[in-house]
């Protein structure tokens, strides 16, 4: 079976095949938006996930198609955490956390030790760079980090600005391997794919 | 561990969390929207509004068809394993209104308004007994729920509530300068109707305001 998503085309082609009932809508989701803009977030297939930021789970939804590792999802509000539990019933390896994303020492608990490939956060707020900081502690070396930013939740100011101050403090814990904007689908967002740096 | 296990004790555990951030507020909520729809529209029906109170109460349930959930509310007995727990004066407020709605799930009387009042009244009495004395519990029904919450609401510095639903003039004032709003739903309040320099009394509510939510909020919301 085709599992390595690298190209958005070859992704559209695997979701009509096992499409059974929803399509997956850049315009609702960051993560399909990334692939269409040809950045290097596919996955193999047997990937376990950190997410951050799960809302309802339409994103987490699509994903749990994808690989046959447990995606751990993260949400803070009742209400949307509600319609998370009734998915992750419906599908095996969805694990709906309900906790602030801030308080890693639970997450640590929820977690139970896995070894963790891929950390997606997605929570537009002021301190998003202090809460990826945090969580990229729980997380193994290697693992990938995709961080969607939204920059008018930081400041009012010219969005490219923003981001070029926000790039200075990542360039401090991370290594950018790709980014991009996600101009049609998102307005003032960007994406970025990250790379622990190791200290010595 | 294996990974079935991890998530049943998942779904186990945020069941409960979820279960304890499922507040009283959301009563308060209920009350205004019936009383701020009746105020809209000549005659609505409730059932969009039914439908959101049992989602709080039977959360996981999956009927979705608003027709079947007004018959089932009709019937059932209120108490819920999994949403919010009512006390019995609660489930007395609730029931209430149910009894006074007609097959298509309108009003039957319009006096029965009256009463929705005072249950509001009571609600907030019991709930947010310090700000009941600075405004009306109508005013203060349609801040929460235009906010989201009290989790909001008491986060919030007095200059916010202050302005709270004049957010297009004042984004207005920000982008091409024009003059800055004064007060925004407090100005509903008979406190401000009544007194010559409105602006000056808005701030002082707005100031009282924020300081007695937060007691509220500390008394019988946190946990």
């Amino acid at each position: 079976m085709m599992r390595n998503l690298t190209t958005a085309a070859e992704g559209e082609i695997f979701i009509m095949k096992n499409r059974k009932n929803q399509e997956w809508n850049p315009y609702t989701s960051k993560w399909k938006a990334a692939l269409e803009k040809n950045l290097n977030v596919g996955l193999k297939g047997d990937e376990s996930i950190l997410y951050l930021g799960a809302s309802s789970g339409t994103t987490v939804g699509q994903i749990s198609k994808l690989t046959r590792g447990l995606i751990f999802a993260v949400e803070n509000s009742p209400q949307m955490a509600i319609r998370l539990v009734k998915l992750a019933e419906k599908k095996e390896n969805i694990v709906p956390i309900f906790s602030d994303a801030r308080n890693t020492e639970y997450l640590k608990k929820a977690i139970f030790g896995k070894k963790i490939n891929i950390l997606f956060q997605d929570i537009p707020s002021a301190d998003q760079i202090k809460i990826l900081g945090n969580a990229s502690g729980i997380v193994d070396k290697e693992c990938k980090i995709f961080l969607s930013l939204k920059t008018q939740s930081i400041s009012q100011k010219d969005y490219k600005e923003t981001a070029k101050e926000i790039e200075k403090r990542l360039v401090e814990n991370f290594e950018i391997i790709q980014k991009s904007d996600l101009y049609p689908f998102h307005k003032k967002h960007f994406f970025y794919v990250l790379r622990k740096i190791i200290k010595k | 561990m294996e990974n079935k296990q991890i998530v049943k004790w998942n779904i186990e555990q945020s069941k409960k969390e979820i279960q304890k951030n499922l507040l009283k507020d959301n009563l308060i909520i209920f009350f205004t929207g019936i009383l701020e729809d009746s105020k809209v529209y000549r005659n609505p029906n409730f059932y969009g509004r039914l439908k959101e109170m049992y989602g709080l109460l039977f959360p996981y349930s999956d009927k979705e068809n608003t027709k079947e959930i007004f018959k089932e509310l009709k019937n059932s007995d209120l108490n819920s394993r999994e949403g919010l727990i009512l006390d019995s004066k609660e489930k007395d407020y609730l029931s209430r209104f149910l009894k006074s709605l007609d097959e298509n799930c309108r009003l039957k009387n319009k006096e029965k308004l009256k009463e929705f009042e005072r249950i509001l009244e009571d609600l907030v009495k019991k709930y947010l007994s310090h700000s009941h004395k600075d405004i009306e519990p109508y005013i203060i029904g349609k801040l929460i729920s235009s906010v989201g919450g009290i989790n909001n609401l008491y986060r919030m510095p007095s200059s916010t509530i202050q302005l709270i639903g004049a957010e297009k003039a004042m984004f207005r004032h920000i982008a091409k300068k024009r003059p800055c709003p004064k007060y925004g739903l407090i100005y509903y309040s008979d406190k401000i109707k009544q007194s010559k320099n409105k602006g000056k009394t808005a701030r002082q509510l707005a100031n009282k305001l924020a300081i007695s939510i937060r007691q509220d909020y500390f008394q019988n919301f946190a946990r």
